[in-house]
């Protein structure tokens, strides 16, 4: 394999393998104790309605940090346009290259101007998200060198995303031979500004995982599992197992009062003679 | 002062972020007059200096300060001792997830900052934005936590690990009343509320460092004299006859509480502190309950009678410990239901947060508005609203509004005694707290009362004073707070700002409010005049 599609297949599956053990590692923590916070949508369709509404508007940011909340808005649309198009073209690439399709898939006008919006609102977004870190001060405050790497890295993304948009590849045809040609095993012309947004972008998404940004999953969790989460312990059912399984586990805080020794479990700790 | 901040060293006498009090919120006339320096009280160059009052010259806990160097480097292994086992599946089950997902999804958008009544009363000192513990806590981890290196340190931000910032990192846990309306503003779910919660729980279970009204005087006492309040199971038998008397008087009613009393339907649990402070609460309850003929009993067995669990806001083991002693208690008198008395954390702690722990089988456990309601809605009270004909506003406690989302039931009851009802802005599961939320209505140290009457009380303050904007100053009015620790902080807040003798405001429960309004009870339950 060559260098460029060797690179885009480990950020993709770095990108992919990052997530889902991240998700896996959320998904495996013990269960809680109840921690819900009101107010809690009622029944799963409020539940879908609630983040439905807070995925495509950003209610929050919009009714209480009014300052973030277009450049935030840009932004989010930016990334969903453009990860909708990199699906698109990525699914309809291979499926050409493995012969699902008897033409040849082409470029469109559709797709550039998909990806020219996608580009569009994006740039304006991040730089607007970079100035908001940079020059107010309570969120520069707050912000961490990663934070501004972050933003730095998608500004630059998307910057070469329009020069490749402008000069190499209007109509996403080459992107679209690009992944036709993975399966194809064959060699395929890529310009210089194609390179470069596929090398940035397949570090981006590889270093992803690592980042804040996994709150597009990791919001699931914050939501369902610990906001909205009442769930009561049912005599018989699983949490009630749970329970007892963690109630069993050793205590090992240091603390006089606690009076662990390493070996009492916390029903016996909570239960017993205190030290 | 930035997170970073956190760890510098300082000249004595220094402060990082001190309380201006030129800069704090207004309040509406005649409060603006009030010299805030009035209520204010230096801790002091000694203090000040010291660790524990460098941050913003408060000091909330009593912690030896200015350890020198063996001392500072065994403070630093205990907590990142404690560091491993808060991020550990054993040591800290019942809430890694929710504290992984808060530090690890946060994108420092500081939606969150505006919502937090302390940062806001403050007049935004950097101190007490509420990211700044989280940041802290996560810069730490990313350096020292388990798995941790430099790269990520480098990421995350730089913050050093000594003395200076552990300490100051214990008092900062303690300048947040986890009222979680950040976590609330969150678009990501993100828990700020919960990091101070996790950090206090770092500091009592690993290092022994807690504030003294919670800990040593608090869930301690509790444990082994039977109230934070240190009162024995006779002493609190006393008070309540002496209690019944005085209702006997007042009411005209035969009132006569029981004790202990096997197979009742209602184990009633007061926080003891209503017994000791506001006797007319756990009077005008038993004026309910016997007026609807209800089979109730108090009980009089160590912790049974005082339904406070301070380890809620500190310390998982000593929370446990007291959640279990009063399921324990209610299950040996064969009650059918426990039925929790105005007190907000104890809702949360046995209703909500203990839930799992206690399994399927353990006994019911009700709050006492909704059983209120229960009661107002069975007509065998006589409700005369007339009595009521004052204005009365209602302060949403945030373990009962927010946590448990307990809003409509007091106001239909409200709606019901109180003709001259008003909400304040805002309300509900938005509510501000009163500013003594997690304890810190009972924790008086060095200059803690004054910093909570200037500031984190502050906002409450307000909007309690605005719900009532265009009234005359000398009607009586009435703060409906159902919880024993929104009526300490209210109690320190009226008196410091002479709020009867500027607005003839007086705080007070629910359910002396109702008994106000009984037909058949006499006129004048609620006595008007400074408390």
């Amino acid at each position: 394999m060559t260098p460029l599609p060797l690179a885009v297949g480990i950020g993709l599956a770095a990108f992919t393998a990052g997530c889902v053990l991240k998700a896996i590692r959320y998904v495996r923590m013990p269960s809680h104790v109840r921690w819900e916070l009101y107010p809690i949508p009622v029944g799963r369709l409020g539940q879908a309605r609630t983040v439905a509404e807070e995925i495509l508007t950003l209610r929050m940011v919009r009714e209480r940090n009014r300052g973030l909340w277009l450049p935030s808005l840009l932004f989010h649309y930016g990334l969903y346009l453009l990860f909708a198009l990199g699906l698109t073209i990525l699914v309809s690439g291979a499926m050409a290259g493995a012969g699902v399709f008897s033409a040849s898939v082409r470029g469109s006008a559709a797709l550039s101007i998909w990806g020219a919006l996608g580009i569009a609102c994006g740039s304006v977004g991040v730089l607007g998200l970079l100035l908001r870190r940079g020059f107010d001060p309570g969120i520069r405050a707050s912000s961490t060198p990663g934070d501004f790497l972050n933003l730095a890295w998608l500004l630059v993304l998307f910057g070469v995303s329009a020069g490749t948009w402008l000069f190499a590849d209007r109509d996403y045809g080459v992107a679209l031979g690009f992944f036709a040609s993975l399966l194809e095993k064959r060699g395929v012309e890529t310009p210089p500004w194609f390179v470069a947004e596929a090398l940035l972008l397949a570090g981006f998404l590889a270093y992803l995982p690592a980042t804040h940004m996994t709150h597009f999953f990791g919001k699931w969790f914050t939501w369902h599992a610990v906001r909205w989460d009442e769930e009561p312990v049912v005599r018989g059912g699983s949490l009630e197992r749970e329970m007892q399984r963690l109630l069993a586990r050793p205590v090992r805080w240091s603390a006089a009062h606690i009076g662990a020794d390493g070996k009492k479990s916390w029903g016996e700790i909570a239960t017993g003679d205190r030290p | 002062m930035k997170v970073a901040d956190l760890g510098a060293a300082l000249s004595p006498g220094d402060v990082l972020s001190p309380i201006r009090l030129n800069e704090l919120a207004p309040l509406p006339a005649p409060y603006d007059a009030i010299d805030p320096a009035s209520l204010w009280k230096d801790l002091g160059a000694e203090k000040t200096g010291a660790r524990c009052g460098s941050l913003d010259g408060v000091c909330a806990l009593s912690v030896k300060t200015s350890p020198d160097a063996a001392e500072a480097g065994r403070l630093v292994e205990r907590f990142r001792s404690g560091l491993a086992k808060l991020l550990s599946h054993d040591g800290n089950w019942a809430f890694l997830q929710p504290l992984v997902l808060t530090l690890e999804n946060c994108t420092h958008c500081q939606t969150c900052a505006e919502a937090c009544p302390i940062f806001v009363g403050s007049g935004h000192n950097e101190a007490y934005r509420p990211t700044v513990r989280a940041d802290a806590l996560r810069r730490l981890s990313a350096r020292f936590g388990p798995g941790g290196s430099r790269l990520k340190g480098a990421l995350a931000g730089e913050l050093s690990l000594n003395a200076d910032t552990i300490l100051r990192l214990a008092e900062l846990a303690y300048r947040c009343t986890l009222c979680r309306r950040c976590a609330q503003a969150c678009p990501i779910g993100v828990d700020n509320g919960l990091v101070a919660h996790e950090l206090r729980k770092l500091f009592s279970m690993e290092m022994g460092i807690a504030a003294s009204e919670l800990h040593a005087k608090g869930s301690e006492l509790q444990l082994t004299v039977g109230s934070s309040t240190g009162m024995s199971p006779a002493v609190v038998r006393d008070n309540v006859e002496f209690i019944d008397e005085e209702i006997r008087e007042k009411t005209g009613l035969n009132i006569k509480t029981p004790f202990d009393k096997e197979g009742a339907d209602v184990l009633l649990i007061h926080n003891a502190g209503e017994i000791m402070t506001w006797p007319e609460n756990p009077g005008a309850f038993a004026v309910l309950l016997e007026a609807a003929g209800i089979s109730w009993t108090l009980s009089s067995e160590l912790v049974g009678y005082d339904a406070v669990n301070y380890g809620l806001w500190y310390d998982d083991v000593q929370f446990a410990r007291v959640a279990l002693k009063h399921v324990e208690i209610a299950r040996k008198l064969k009650v059918k239901k426990i039925v929790i008395g105005e007190c907000g954390h104890a809702h949360k702690a046995l209703m909500v947060v203990a839930d799992r722990l206690l399994g399927a089988g353990a006994v019911p456990r009700e709050s006492c508005l909704t059983f209120m309601e229960g009661l107002v809605e069975s007509g065998r009270l006589t409700l005369d609203p007339a009595r009521n004909d004052f204005p009365v506003t209602l302060h949403d406690p945030c373990n009962v509004a927010r946590a448990m989302g307990i809003v409509e039931e007091p106001r239909r009851i409200l709606r019901r005694i109180a003709p001259r009802f008003r909400e304040m802005t805002p309300h509900g599961v938005e509510n501000y707290c009163c500013g003594g939320g997690s304890g810190f209505a009972i924790m008086t140290p060095n200059n803690f009362a004054e910093w909570r009457t200037l500031v984190s009380g502050r906002l409450k303050m307000k909007q309690v004073l605005d719900a009532f904007a265009g009234e005359d100053p000398a009607t009586p009015k009435y703060l409906c707070a159902p919880c024993s620790n929104c009526k300490g902080q209210f109690r320190d807040l009226f008196r410091a700002y002479g709020v009867w003798k500027r607005s003839r405001l007086l705080y007070g429960g629910l359910a002396e409010l109702i008994v106000n309004a009984m037909a058949d009870v006499k006129p004048g339950f609620i006595e008007w005049g400074m408390q």
